[in-house]
């Protein structure tokens, strides 16, 4: 073995340990029952039609999600790319800072202002208005997704915006092409590879998660991360949960793989 | 005949920096006008002006007499070539050319009957379906000149188009550039910082520093009569010396008395003087030959005016950079570069010549700080 193969050990060591053993592990639990006897039970109980609403609901939320997130964060990257304001970092700095606050005490603010006796509902009744239900709705956790993930929205889209040469805008202008039109023939096309990767890290998260559905969503509404986590937790089924985060993990590597054909430059390899 | 485009007073900062001031400048129809000069000299300033991608802080542009200064560039029948090509990267070269005449809405089959015509005057028909990526850099540069000239606008501006190229493809596409000039029959506005573009594709240079225009002429004009010592340094190599003009049709160079064709400088005036390399006529001498200065006085001195000047001297320095050998030669205290195809070793004695007519006398650059010099001396 070379030095430079040697160099190497440590990352290996980290991927067989980090996740190789893992996925062998989950993948074990899946395939068999409690009494280590091999099923496809774990596998097939999606279809039941509690885990299949659970799915469908999640992938909806996240698709929402994912779709609000774009609409937000390609004319707000537009405008931070002609304004010159992103020039500076300023702009973008503000945009991610939440990011560096924790994660389940944004989610937490967001319970505060929502519940019957939060911040919106006391202006609401202050004016003499019947009190809303804005907590435990599926609103609110796309509120809550949205508000987590916007930042891995932005971050991409305007990253590859930031890499087109003006010249090349300026050559439409040349051409005779509207404002309208360099948006949308030039600017949208040539931040495809962003959007994709902003997608990806929108998409995935949102479908995953069990606790801005658990926060916002009181319990009461059931997305396949709450499923999945309450198998490995209050029913202490290992093998069911297994079974469905495989389910979960054929999503994910078939959405990454979709948007990782769109995304030849490479935007979100890190993910 | 009234000017294509007029350029009137214009001034153009950018944070602090004075890029241009009060420039003015008029452009025929049908002419291949080039902006020379260094970088930073507001050039690409003045390229940009005209195509609406800047406006100026002051002054005026117009376009067959109509003022478009504040005209966004998608309004002016002006498109450019811009310095790094600037090709859609996700459009093929087909689309390419096709974008601008999409917007102004003209049918498929006219599209498709344009494109083909626009590749074939850039030697690249049967291009359409391919790659942008897949094209060399002159490649890229020609479907860029198609993809403007194909809106047949009435001018086309040329920012450096040639920089990326290297030589022998820079030499074919200037050829290129003039025959395409001169079938479409548009106005060409090119910018550049090399001189030899500049001379051989202009119908008028225009040589610029610090914002200024220093000198606009013909090409033969720029080269033969530069009117200061920055064009002449700026065009070409040159020997610039300081000399004295001692009265007309006589000037003083390294304290030695030289016949010349210029009049009208005065007398004793300090001016400035260029001598082009090749024009450096070079005459071996015996080795032990040793010149007294009366020699040339001399030979001004019977009256006949076209008798050279002369000075003695050693070459210093020999290279051979193809079609003549370029030599440093060391005569009167100064380093004159001269030109032959005739090889002078290094140490060898000689004296040199040039002709009245290839000398230039040029005016002494007058700016306040050199006026207050000048009164001192």
């Amino acid at each position: 073995m070379t030095f430079r193969k040697l160099l190497a050990a440590p990352f290996i060591f980290w991927i067989i340990a980090g996740t190789v053993i893992p996925l062998g592990v989950i993948g074990f639990y899946g395939f068999t029952t409690r009494d280590r006897n091999f099923t496809f039970e774990n596998i097939t109980a999606i279809f039941t039609a509690e885990h299949a609403q659970a799915l469908l609901l999640a992938l909806l939320l996240a698709a929402i999600s994912t779709l609000i997130c774009f609409v937000l964060a390609f004319p707000l990257s537009l405008i931070l790319r002609s304004s010159g304001l992103g020039q500076k970092g300023f702009m973008v700095f503000i945009f991610i800072l939440p990011m560096w606050m924790n994660f389940l005490l944004r989610t937490m603010a967001w319970q505060v202002i929502l519940e019957k006796g939060g911040l919106i509902n006391a202006i609401i009744t202050s004016m003499g208005f019947e009190p809303l239900e804005l907590i435990n709705t599926s609103g609110a956790i796309v509120l809550g997704m949205v508000y987590d993930f916007l930042p891995f929205m932005v971050l991409p889209i305007y990253n590859t915006l930031m890499k087109i040469d003006d010249n090349i805008i300026e050559a439409a202008y040349d051409l005779g092409a509207t404002h309208k039109r360099v948006i949308w023939n030039i600017l949208l096309p040539l931040s495809i590879p962003g959007i994709a990767s902003g997608v990806t890290m929108v998409f995935v998260p949102a479908l995953t998660t069990f606790v801005i559905s658990n926060m916002l969503g009181g319990g009461k509404i059931n997305l396949i991360g709450n499923i999945i986590e309450q198998e490995f937790t209050t029913s202490a089924n290992w093998n069911l949960g297994s079974g469905l985060s495989l389910i979960m993990m054929i999503f994910i590597v078939g959405s990454m793989m979709l948007l990782s054909k769109l995304d030849k430059e490479g935007e979100g390899n890190f993910i | 005949m009234q000017p294509l485009i007029k350029l009137q007073n214009i001034s153009k900062s950018f944070d602090d920096t004075q890029v241009l001031d009060d420039f003015s400048l008029e452009v025929k129809e049908n002419e291949f006008i080039t902006l020379l000069g260094p970088s930073g000299c507001g050039k690409t300033t003045i390229l940009r002006i005209v195509g609406g991608f800047e406006k100026p802080d002051e002054g005026r542009v117009f376009f067959e007499g109509k003022d478009i200064t504040a005209m966004p560039p998608n309004k002016r029948h002006i498109n450019t070539v811009f310095q790094k090509y600037a090709l859609f990267p996700h459009m093929n070269i087909g689309q390419n050319i096709a974008f601008g005449l999409k917007i102004s809405g003209k049918s498929d089959q006219y599209i498709r009957d344009k494109v083909k015509y626009a590749l074939k005057l850039v030697n690249l028909s049967g291009y359409e379906k391919r790659k942008i990526d897949s094209l060399s850099g002159g490649q890229q540069q020609r479907i860029a000149i198609a993809r403007a000239i194909v809106n047949e606008p009435k001018v086309l501006l040329l920012d450096e188009p040639l920089g990326a190229l290297d030589l022998k493809l820079r030499q074919d596409m200037e050829y290129e550039l003039i025959r395409l000039k001169n079938e479409l029959g548009i106005t060409f506005i090119y910018v550049t910082h090399d001189q030899e573009e500049a001379l051989t594709m202009s119908d008028k240079v225009v040589v610029m520093n610090g914002g200024y225009i220093q000198q606009m002429g013909t090409p033969e004009q720029i080269y033969n009569e530069p009117e200061n010592a920055f064009v002449a340094d700026f065009i070409g190599d040159s020997n610039i010396i300081d000399a004295i003009m001692v009265e007309d049709r006589v000037v003083k160079i390294c304290n030695t008395v030289f016949p010349c064709i210029d009049e009208g400088f005065g007398r004793n005036r300090h001016v400035d003087v260029v001598i082009r390399p090749e024009d450096i006529i070079i005459k071996r001498v015996p080795e032990d030959y040793n010149p007294k200065v009366t020699d040339t006085v001399f030979n001004f001195g019977d009256g006949n005016k076209n008798t050279l000047g002369r000075l003695f001297g050693t070459v210093t320095h020999n290279v051979f950079i193809g079609v003549h050998y370029e030599m440093e030669i060391e005569a009167g205290g100064f380093t004159w570069l001269a030109q032959n195809t005739v090889n002078y070793p290094v140490g060898t004695k000689v004296a040199i010549d040039v002709i009245p007519e290839n000398i230039q006398i040029m005016n002494k650059p007058q700016t306040k700080d050199e006026e207050a010099m000048e009164i001192d001396i």
